[in-house]
């Protein structure tokens, strides 16, 4: 032969034999690939976030310049200002360091003391003993190509004037109110709290009248106030005191303030040291002079008690001193603390400590950005720091995915799901439990009715049944396994649902008429069997008796639903059911789910049964028979314990479709996410909460990433059950290997 | 009664026997196997009788109720309030503009009598649903003069009709060549800022704009003439209602029609059913764009699975040596077959859509973005992820079907001196071929009717154009698509009237199922029949 015909076909088949094996690893490759997928996208959740340090300097003036009372910076980290006590705001370029402008607030006052309610919006005191509320914005602008530039206003929202208050308040807060109006709170000397108040009304005619209000809060004038706290809408006023009193008053009426709750925070009596309002105004964090930082909102005491009063909710960091200041961020759920000199960022939800870091000369004052993505520091040695945080998924930790947590609003610590609700300042609740559970619940439901089924039948098919039968039989059944889920779930949800709805006694009558009707045909097929010709019947003709009784078995429960209802239930089953058993029945209940995912699973169930049936060797049948076992008994106490390991595979197998199933549970389920195991109750699974979440997730956003946590949940779930299912094919592959 | 002591003894020995024997749990194996036939069927006859019955031109009722009001529409059933013996009736009244509602419960003892008038009318609106009604009077101002009567002015409105669609199509035809220019000049732009071509651009695109403002005011000069012809309906209560010809799909006499006249109908709606656009957000009309959709999805879907099953399953059949490799093959293989859908549609979308559809987005189509090229679903995507997802059900079938060749074939190939690759290609291959095409069916079955991962990965509602079309380069791979499936999950329950939309739905379940169902039952059908042929155990 021509040997470069040869060489060709030696070089053809070496490559051949390169790339096919290529394709065999390409299916390994894919599996790992997918898994190291899911892992990339959910890993970022559980990354501890970090930071950097910008850039330092010292602020540039000598030491005769005023201290500094309040610091901020824009989100893009790029400008800073510093507002001195003689009440100048200087702007800062912080990348080049230098100053770019200053301008005077209220024609240069002294500025006595600063609060802050988020960043960049201050309420100041001047010495004169008026008070202004100040806030600085930062807009950002492009050009043609791209650059971008950002501008800074100052903007005084609210004044109070001088003589307000009947004495030089100490510290003043002002919240911006409708109108014009505005709600300032002031502590006094004396430890007297006063608050004044301007409502502006327009009447009728398109005037508008301004009316204030001042009135005294009642305190112990031996418990010296601390801190204060008024939220955004200047009706809710905290206090908290050296006592360690926390005091919560009611300001909707200007001129009655109504005490909400008084209670001593802990039960050591510790000094609370400082207030602030996390994102949302629904909790506030305290701190207190042993460092511990703690969220607090009103719940009821005990558990079904009525009564609401401020509860401890959440433990954050705790530092060794007193709590100096805390800022809530205005982008999530996060407190920002400082005690001598550290800094921490906690979030509150999650309880996660983000972020703790101390300056090697202590803080002193510092800023949070409004992305809650930097952190300008002023240290003791005057000078500016500008650290960026990166924690992309503060809200997230295994504790809120699989624990209980304890909701804003809530009465008591729960396992919820709701990734989003209208407003920005929601608390996103991600635990996965109640999806886990409604997986779990699915899967039971479905295989109480798929398991008996699949394997009878396929008993029936495989042992009993004529040949003629099996041949059409088996098929059948294979075919409904490629009924498509989504024509199921159709099905299930709006033909079956209402039709269960309807016969839903009907239903449960049936599941106790079928066998009492079948035990009696039994009785009297024991008769009538002793008929030559009637007892050929047996011979894998059964099924010509079974489905009439099985027919006749439907029509009489169709039939008795009306008379039974009125017999035992009052006329009307669903208001019984709703009385004695749930009180949140559902038109697409776990009945549903039962039959449709069922009759997904049956399919792999009977095949597996069959096929593991089949495997067992002709031998050990015919040597029961000949000792004299009946048919059932060969089959019960022979065969099926020898082909046990195929069922066992089948079930798990059916187990993992059902778990995975997605059009199904999400058409056939209401998707609400409920831990309830009651039959007449829907649910919403991993599966479907993905197919229904995942649309309107931003990228790279946490819901995304939970999404993929609970898919890679999913495919651990599918993985465990299918290598356990390899394991009992294997062990009856090798079982039968010499037959 | 001589010996009724041992009667005894002898019926309480069978009944002994009886539970010892378990004779009766042959019955309840019976009563499943009969259970789950008779839910197929069931399923199988639900579908069936919905989907054929949802085209059928039923006769129009006019139900007078004892207080006055009168209603006309097509009973769809009877059934029993819930709690007592009164019969009521659920009558679809159409008609909802004027009433808001096309579905009315009626109780019988209410009626007063129910006649089927000849004169009836029914209409197909393009929007607003079915009309049922009476024909009052009909306007044209090129009518002919004496002429009365619907069919004298079908004509026209049918002139006015095309007219419009023509001025349309050369609108959309229009607007897709500005789109075309758009991008070049973006395309352009990003390479280039200072090309001299970019004013010539501006200019075509400013000339074609003029072009384009004109054609947008001709249409809309004809839509208001369209409105000229126009007839006037009553109710079954009276009120008027003046319909534009334009607006009507198609009218019909319900209560008039002979059989074949309704067999005609009957052709008429299936014929639409293929071949036409889905109209009133999908709960009428045709289902062309799903069809095509779904085709191009399972045929794209082919060129991954098919070459990767058959692969990998010659790979583990006849090149592996036993080993760890091949047993991880095959774990994988098996793990593959099992993950859910979702997870596969989750992580198409990380990988293919973000990762890969990014890239290439990053890599050739920069001008574009922020706007996504491949960055975003659409039917390469999607048929990326169903191909891997039945890549499991290819790499079976071909196994099985290597398995079925036996060695002794290979090695008289072989000793002639063929080389593996040879033998693989000349021998095993053809032999094992019809047994990797029944998986080949199997695999385009299941990715027909696989929908979870499309709904991450790029179907859509509604598709703006077809993944096919006559511009080149034809397919258009990275565009969103409809589908069937999706079809039936949208439209059943995400359309504002889900009842009025349950006949199109069973209409696609019945399509989706007989496709599903005709292709999987061949491929069993072609596999039992090889059985016979080379008996190889499966297990």
């Amino acid at each position: 032969m021509d040997q470069a015909v040869l060489k060709r076909n030696r070089k053809v088949d070496y490559w051949a034999k390169k790339v096919i094996s290529l394709g065999g690893v390409a299916i390994l490759v894919c599996v790992i690939g997918m898994l190291v997928m899911l892992v990339m996208q959910t890993a970022p959740l559980f990354l501890s976030p970090h930071k950097k340090e910008l850039t330092a300097f010292a602020l540039p003036n000598g030491n005769n310049t005023p201290e500094a009372v309040a610091l901020g910076v824009d989100e893009y980290l790029e400008t800073g200002y510093w507002i001195d006590s003689v009440g100048t705001i200087r702007f800062l370029d912080l990348q080049r360091a230098v100053e770019t402008d200053h301008q005077k607030l209220f024609s240069g006052l002294g500025i006595t003391k600063m609060r802050t309610y988020g960043p960049n919006s201050f309420s100041l005191t001047f010495a004169d003993g008026s008070a202004g509320l100040v806030e600085v914005t930062f807009a950002a602008h492009f050009d043609e190509n791209s650059q971008r530039t950002i501008e800074h206003q100052t903007k005084v929202i609210r004044q109070v004037p001088a003589g307000s208050f009947s004495q030089f308040p100490l510290e003043v807060l002002i919240r911006p109110l409708e109108n014009n109006g505005m709600a300032a709170v002031a502590l006094l000397p004396g430890n007297r709290v006063e608050v004044w108040t301007e409502v502006v009304e327009e009447n009728f005619l398109g005037t508008s009248e301004t009316h204030s209000f001042k009135t005294q809060i009642q305190t112990d004038p031996k418990d010296l106030v601390t801190a204060l706290a008024l939220n955004k809408k200047g009706d809710r006023l905290y206090l908290a005191t050296q006592n360690g009193k926390l005091v919560l008053w009611n300001l909707n009426n200007p001129e009655e303030p109504a005490l909400i709750d008084m209670r001593t925070a802990f039960a050591d009596g510790r000094a609370l040291t400082s207030l602030a309002l996390v994102y949302g105004d629904e909790s506030l964090a305290v701190g207190d002079e042993k460092g511990q930082v703690t969220t607090w909102f009103m719940a009821p005491e005990a558990s079904g008690s009525p009564q609401k009063r401020l509860t401890l909710i959440h433990r954050l960091s705790s530092h060794k001193t007193e709590i100096q200041s805390l800022v809530p961020s205005l982008r999530n759920k996060a407190v920002l603390s400082l005690a001598a000199g550290t800094v921490t960022l906690d979030h509150m939800t999650s309880e996660r400590e983000l972020i703790r870091f101390s300056a090697p000369s202590p803080i002193k004052q510092f800023a949070f950005s409004t992305r809650g993505n930097g952190l300008l520091g002023l240290d003791q040695a005057n000078r500016l720091t500008l650290w960026a945080f990166d924690a992309p998924h503060p809200e997230g930790s295994w504790m809120v995915y699989f624990g209980k947590v304890h909701y804003e609003s809530y009465s008591a610590p729960d396992y919820v799901w709701q990734s989003s609700a209208g407003t920005d300042d929601f608390e996103p609740k991600f635990s996965l439990v109640p999806l886990i559970f409604g997986s779990l619940k699915g899967t039971l439901y479905a295989m109480l009715f798929a398991v008996p089924m699949g394997i009878f039948g396929a008993i029936y098919t495989n042992q009993f049944a004529s040949r003629r039968f099996q041949t059409w039989a088996k098929p059948a059944v294979e075919i409904t396994a490629a009924v498509p889920s989504v024509i199921i779930g159709f099905l299930a949800a709006l033909w079956l649902a209402p039709i269960l709805d309807r016969w839903l006694l009907g239903f449960f009558l049936f599941l106790v008429i079928l066998p009492s009707l079948t035990l009696l045909f039994l009785v009297y097929w024991a008769q009538a069997r002793t008929n030559k010709k009637l007892r050929l019947i047996e011979q894998s003709k059964e099924l010509y008796l079974a489905l009439p009784l099985l027919l006749s078995a439907v029509l009489l429960s169709a039939w008795l639903q009306p008379q039974v209802e009125l017999w035992f239930f009052g006329g009307d089953f669903k208001q019984w059911l709703y009385a004695y058993v749930t009180k949140d029945y559902d038109q697409r209940n776990s009945i549903v789910i039962s039959f449709a995912l069922g009759f997904m699973v049956i399919p792999f169930i009977f095949t597996m049964t069959d096929d593991a049936l089949s495997s067992v060797p002709d031998s050990l049948r015919a040597a029961s028979v000949a000792l004299g076992a009946s048919r059932w008994q060969t089959t019960w106490k022979v065969l099926l314990p020898s082909a046990s390991p195929g069922l066992f595979a089948g079930v798990i197998l059916g187990m993992g479709r059902a778990i995975g199933e997605t059009m199904v549970v999400l058409m056939a389920t209401g998707n609400t996410p409920i831990i309830d195991i009651s039959l007449f109750n829907g649910m919403r699974t991993l599966s479907a909460n993905i197919a229904v979440e995942i649309p309107e997730a931003p990228v790279d956003g946490s819901l995304y990433r939970v999404l993929f946590l609970s898919a890679l949940i999913l495919f651990g779930f599918t993985f465990l059950i299918n290598s356990i299912a390899e394991l009992f094919r294997y062990s009856l592959r090798k079982k039968y290997a010499e037959f | 009664m001589p010996s009724s002591e041992s009667e005894k003894a002898f019926v309480r020995g069978e009944a002994k026997k009886f539970w010892r024997e378990g004779e009766y749990n042959v019955w309840f194996s019976t009563l499943s196997i009969g259970g789950i036939l008779l839910m197929a069927l069931t399923l199988l006859v639900v579908v069936t009788i919905n989907g054929l019955g949802a085209f059928w031109p039923s006769k129009l009722a006019l139900i007078k109720l004892k207080e006055g009001t009168t209603y006309l529409g097509e009973i769809e059933q009877t059934s029993r309030q819930p709690n007592s013996k009164e019969q009521r009736i659920q009558v679809k009244i159409g008609n909802r503009d004027l009433y808001s509602l096309d579905f009315k419960w009626i109780n019988l003892d209410e009626v007063e009598s129910i006649t089927y008038p000849e004169e009836v009318i029914a209409l197909e609106r393009e929007e607003y649903g079915n009309f049922y009604g009476f024909l009052k009077e009909v306007h044209s101002p090129d009518l002919a003069s004496g002429a009365s009567g619907l069919e004298a002015i079908w004509g026209l409105g049918d002139q006015a009709k095309t007219n419009l669609s023509k001025l349309s199509a050369e609108l959309r035809a229009q607007a897709e060549e500005m789109e075309s220019i758009r991008l070049r000049r973006l395309d352009l732009a990003y390479k280039n800022p200072q090309s001299p071509r970019l004013a010539g651009l501006d200019k075509t695109l400013a000339e074609m704009g003029v072009v384009f403002e004109t054609q947008v005011s001709a249409q809309e000069q004809a839509a208001v003439e369209s409105q000229a012809h126009y007839a006037l309906f009553a109710d079954a209560g009276g009120r008027e209602k003046e319909i534009p010809l334009v607006k009507i799909h198609r009218f019909y006499y319900p209560n008039q029609m002979s059989l074949p006249a309704k067999l005609g109908h009957y052709a008429v709606r299936i014929y639409e059913l293929f071949f036409t656009e889905p109209r009133e957000s999908n709960t009428e009309g045709g289902l062309f764009p799903a069809i095509v959709g779904t085709v191009i999805l399972v045929f794209t879907m082919s060129f991954v699975s098919f070459p990767l099953g058959v692969v990998a399953a010659v790979y583990m059949r006849e090149y592996a040596r036993k080993g760890v490799m091949v047993q991880a093959v095959r774990v994988a293989v098996n793990n593959l077959a099992g993950i859910p859908s979702i997870v596969w549609g989750i992580f198409g979308l990380a990988f293919f859509i973000y990762f890969v559809g990014g890239g290439i987005d990053a890599f050739f189509f920069p001008e574009r973005l922020p706007t996504p090229t491949f960055g975003t679903g659409g039917v390469l995507w999607a048929s990326s992820t169903l191909g891997l997802l039945t890549v499991p059900v290819v790499i079976v079938a071909t196994e099985e079907a290597l398995g079925s060749v036996p060695s002794e074939i290979r090695h008289g190939s072989l000793a002639l001196g063929a080389t593996q690759f040879q033998t693989l290609m000349r021998v095993v291959l053809p032999m094992s071929s019809p047994r990797i095409m029944t998986g080949f069916i199997l695999a385009m079955s299941r990715a027909a009717g696989e929908v979870a991962p499309l709904m991450i990965t790029g179907v859509v509602k509604l598709a703006p154009s077809l993944p096919i079309d006559l511009h080149a380069p034809f397919f258009h791979l990275e565009r969103k698509f409809m589908h069937l499936g999706f079809h039936i999950y949208d439209v059943g329950f995400q359309s504002p009237n889900v009842e009025a939309a349950k006949p199109m739905v069973f209409v696609t379940t019945l399509l989706l199922l007989g496709v599903v169902l005709l292709m999987t039952s061949f491929s069993i059908f072609l596999r039992n029949r090889m059985k016979k042929r080379f008996t190889g155990r499966t297990f």
